[in-house]
């Protein structure tokens, strides 16, 4: 038997099943781990933060007046907790900054803030160096980019949960994601060029 | 989080079949969707974004501390139902109080009209002072007097209060009613007054008999 969210929710809620509970947690656990480790990059916030947001839905839960309606969409309800976890985080270290239109989906002043610096060509055969760059380059998304990248790839929200979630329309969610994967690309891409033109 | 992203739409130039491409990568395609391997203009587009998406879908999956997990379910098996009943109890509580001091308030109020709003002018059954007439009513309305009275007397059996019994109306009536028996008994109804001259002095009729003349 595969219990669905709503049911292990219902469970904890209706009978206090507290391994109910821990189901619901280590369900998700990756995608909300992934999700919070990408936007920190840091394990041990991103531990702090996955504790500070499953405490928050505790409390949300415990109120009379929850703001879980369970309509099937437990993650999506939990993820929204942990974003806002993590850009309240973000906001204290001021790591988290508010894009201009300036900036532009395009990314074209985005380029010119690139390191200089790139590993060789070989490096990037390696597995664990080519896990390690990919993590880097996503880091240096455009913030908006990266998010809904990590809300698609790790967290596995649909794109019109992405929209629902980030407030912004489904198209503008696919075109950033579509942005985000290109640039991912080419900043993937950019080192090995490099000795090539050598 | 009390501050939202800036939205940045999409240029207007962004094919919808490139965000289709998006779409079909994730498997979220709408039917009758377009082929991208068929179409020249996108292939390429769809081979670099497969691409990318191998990367991300290679990397491994982190999960979170074990003992973060545990710290979660310890708070969880904190008793949920616990808080509720506690909360009911504390309004259970307060609406006992409220429903109290509603009685309390309804009985002050209860007190304070019988006993101090109830002025001796509305109530019935009392005269004041300034009510009774200061000159002789007519003979004729004391049997009704008599008869109010004596039903207000039998609707409102109250016990007496000292402060009222001087007002009361019956004591009124009756205070009223000697003094007309008195008025009237002091009233002599004689025929009219003979002079004392014509009045027989001798000659056996009685009368007044001079003191000279009485026989001692």
């Amino acid at each position: 038997m595969h219990p669905t969210d709503d049911q292990l929710v219902a469970a904890y809620l209706e009978r206090g099943d507290a391994q109910a509970f821990r189901r619901l947690v280590e369900r998700h656990q990756e995608r909300i781990y992934g999700y919070l480790l990408g936007m920190v990059r840091d394990p041990e916030v991103a531990n702090d933060l996955f504790q500070e947001t499953f405490l928050r839905v505790l409390a949300a839960l415990r109120q009379e007046r929850a703001s879980y309606t369970r309509q099937g969409r437990w993650l999506a309800w939990v993820l929204r907790i942990a974003r806002n976890a993590a850009l309240d985080y973000l906001r204290s270290r001021r790591r988290w900054q508010d894009v201009t239109p300036e900036d532009g989906e395009e990314g074209g002043s985005f380029w010119d803030r690139l390191p200089d610096e790139a590993p060789g060509a070989d490096e990037l055969l390696e597995e664990a160096e080519l896990q390690e760059r990919l993590a880097a380059c996503i880091e240096r998304l455009p913030p908006e980019q990266r998010e809904v990248l990590l809300l698609r790839q790790e967290a596995e929200l649909t794109f019109r949960e992405i929209a629902e979630l980030t407030g912004v329309s489904i198209n503008t969610a696919l075109g950033r994601m579509r942005y985000a994967l290109i640039n991912l690309r080419k900043m993937m891409l950019q080192p090995q060029k490099q000795p090539a033109s050598e | 989080m009390s501050k939202r992203l800036p939205r940045q739409e999409v240029p207007g130039s962004m094919d919808d079949k490139r965000l289709h491409l998006i779409r079909l990568l994730y498997g979220e395609a709408l039917p009758n969707g377009i082929a991208p391997e068929e179409d020249p203009e996108l292939a390429a587009e769809w081979r670099a974004l497969q691409e990318v998406k191998g990367w991300l879908d290679a990397r491994p999956r982190r999960r979170p501390d074990p003992a973060v997990v545990d710290r979660i379910v310890a708070a969880a098996a904190r008793p949920v139902v616990a808080d509720r009943p506690a909360r009911r109890g504390r309004r259970r509580w307060r609406w006992r109080v409220a429903a109290g001091a509603l009685t309390l308030l309804v009985m002050v109020g209860g007190v304070w009209y019988r006993f101090w709003t109830d002025e001796p002018l509305e109530r019935p059954g009392l005269v004041v002072a300034e009510q009774v007439p200061t000159t002789p009513e007519p003979v004729e309305l004391q049997p009704w007097l008599h008869l109010m009275a004596q039903a207000e007397a039998d609707v409102r059996p109250e016990p007496p209060q000292p402060w009222l019994r001087w007002d009361d109306r019956e004591a009124v009536q009756q205070i009223y009613r000697q003094l007309q028996l008195l008025e009237a008994r002091s009233t002599p109804e004689w025929e009219p007054a003979l002079p004392l001259e014509s009045w027989p002095t001798g000659g056996g009729r009685p009368g007044l008999v001079p003191a000279s003349r009485r026989n001692h």
